[in-house]
């Protein structure tokens, strides 16, 4: 069964080549840059994965991930991929229940690998 | 130089100004006649006179009636710091070597300024909205270059339709960054030369103290802090309006329960000792600490004292630097500071000499004390103030500075301090990685 992304960012050329990536290895991919809308999002698109950005319009993804654990689901999982990559920041996400934390900038191949190895899990 | 040349260097200094006798004579409201004997030694000149003369030259007093080798050899000492040097080796000093001890002075002042600058901008690094924003869209900017390179130069079958898209992508994404770039590095630029636009509340707050001194003249005279808000067009933010207006409203307080008058009489009657005019005036030792503090202006021959008042949290209520002694906007600061030792004895005053990374001096008195009334079964609130007083100030004190001081090597923030072995240290130490780099 195809697995599914979705790639919540809100800078429209990161989410072409993300875009690209992901679906040239197999996934569906869809996007979402606005913070507000992203849980609605979720419900809708139920992915096996989110990437999630943290700087984003109306709503952090800090916020968003909160949200989402509140509500005891520990589906989708979460990749967060984050200009900040302060160890706090990181900290604040692995206690708020991400599964993985990268910062950007990212290499093309780790990011495949790691959504890759987050839907096998 | 001794001080009966004070006519002399009242010339030259008019001289420098570039204005005549008579013109001084009439920003001073004096006689051009009566200048001219004064300029010529024929008559002496003090007190009121003498600081109006001195407002008219845009100089101090104490320059005027001491002399520029008076300032250096206080300038000289101070260096020196601990006392360990030789008072007459410093005056030999000054005497035979006049170029040098000036070029000694002036270097010492660079470092102050410099390092001042650099806590400025270490405390913006991280705190900056304008840098952690701009540092983000760099960061997104080069991001997606990376990612779209990365696919053009390792994919080959990539659709025409789809390449086009990339090659745009990076070329938009390329001139953002280079606009992040150039705005990025004006800003470093004007921060640099002390322009940069204030940053937050807290920054236009800091400015205003500064631009008036920490002192204001207008609410020691009655004037309400209406009135002085109403002339302070630079806070031009809510936020900055609220900070502003409670330190007003404190100081106004403070005015009213310490009239400035009463409180410098008594103030030069016991040497500026603190314990003394508390005994005098009553009230808690930080509004004592305040109204010393707040008598630092040209118009008094008072000390130059600067203040630092936290909470308990280490929010700082009061920021009154030396340039000595600089202190973090946004905490951070040496954690071996007396002022946060002394939560853990409330009401206990401590006097420590400070001894500073670049060797310089300073006595800090400090203490906590409880806010507002206790009550059964309720949490007591602290803050702890600590008066900073800079060797050369100290000097002309009384004996309650005497009084054995507690003796401690500290810093100004872990990421600048260049000491070694120090088992307070946190955090990264921008210093280290500079001189530890590979060259």
């Amino acid at each position: 069964m195809t697995k599914s992304v979705l790639i919540i960012e809100d800078e429209p050329n990161i989410v072409e080549s993300l875009t690209f990536l992901l679906e040239r290895a197999g996934f569906v991919v869809g996007s979402e840059g606005d913070g507000e809308n992203a849980l609605a999002r979720i419900a809708d698109m139920k992915p096996d994965v989110v990437i999630l950005d943290v700087m984003l319009p109306n709503k952090s993804g800090f916020d968003i991930l909160r949200d989402l654990r509140l509500r005891g689901q520990t589906c989708p999982k979460v990749l967060m991929l984050t200009a900040k990559g302060q160890t706090r920041d990181q900290q604040m996400a692995e206690e708020i229940g991400v599964d993985v934390f990268m910062t950007k900038p990212f290499a093309n191949a780790e990011v495949v690998a790691r959504v890759r190895r987050l839907v096998l899990e | 130089m001794s001080s009966h040349l004070i006519g002399t260097r009242i010339r030259e200094a008019r001289r420098k100004m570039g204005v005549t006798q008579r013109h001084l004579a009439d920003l001073a409201g004096l006689s051009p006649s009566y200048l001219n004997l004064i300029e010529h030694n024929r008559r002496g000149i003090a007190g009121v006179r003498l600081q109006a003369l001195a407002r008219a030259l845009n100089i101090s007093p104490a320059l005027l009636s001491e002399g520029p080798e008076r300032a250096l050899l206080a300038e000289l000492q101070a260096i020196a710091g601990d006392g360990s040097a030789d008072a007459s080796g410093i005056e030999a000093l000054v005497a035979q070597n006049p170029v040098w001890a000036d070029r000694i002075a002036a270097l010492s002042r660079q470092n102050r300024d410099l390092r001042e600058s650099l806590a400025v901008l270490t405390d913006r690094l991280s705190n900056d909205p304008f840098l952690a924003e701009t540092l983000h869209a760099v960061l997104s900017n080069v991001t997606a270059i990376r990612s779209t390179a990365g696919i053009l130069s390792t994919v080959d079958d990539i659709e025409p339709d789809q390449q086009r898209r990339f090659v745009r992508s990076i070329h938009e994404e390329s001139r953002r960054l280079s606009d992040a770039a150039t705005a990025l590095s004006t800003y470093l630029d004007q921060a640099v030369q002390g322009k940069a636009a204030a940053a937050t509340p807290e920054e236009v707050v800091d400015r205003f103290l500064q631009k008036h001194g920490f002192a204001f003249a207008a609410l020691d005279a009655g004037q309400s802090v209406d009135e002085v808000m109403h002339d302070a067009a630079e806070l031009d933010s809510a936020p900055a309006q609220t900070l502003a207006r409670a330190l007003l409203e404190r100081y106004a307080s403070d005015a009213s329960d310490l009239p400035l008058d009463a409180f410098y009489a008594a103030a030069q009657d016991c040497q500026f000792d603190p314990f003394a005019l508390q005994r005098k005036f009553g009230g808690q030792m930080r509004q004592i600490f305040r109204r010393l503090a707040a008598l630092r202006r040209d118009s008094l021959e008072s000390p130059r004292l600067g203040l630092l008042i936290v909470k308990s949290a280490g929010q700082a209520l009061w920021r009154q630097p030396l340039a000595e002694f600089a202190l973090p906007r946004h905490g951070g600061a040496c954690t071996l500071w007396p002022i946060y030792q002394a939560f853990s004895h409330p009401n206990h005053a401590t006097l420590t000499a400070l001894e500073m990374p670049d060797g310089t001096s300073v006595f800090a008195l400090s203490l906590a004390e409880p806010v507002g009334p206790l009550k059964l079964g309720a949490n007591v609130d602290y803050q702890a103030a600590m008066l900073l007083i800079p060797a050369e100030s100290a000097q002309g004190l009384g004996s309650w500075l005497s009084e054995k001081p507690l003796h401690r090597s500290v810093g100004t923030t872990c990421a600048i301090c260049p000491r070694k072995n120090c088992d307070s240290r946190s955090g990264v130490n921008f210093l280290a990685r500079v001189t530890d780099a590979p060259r």
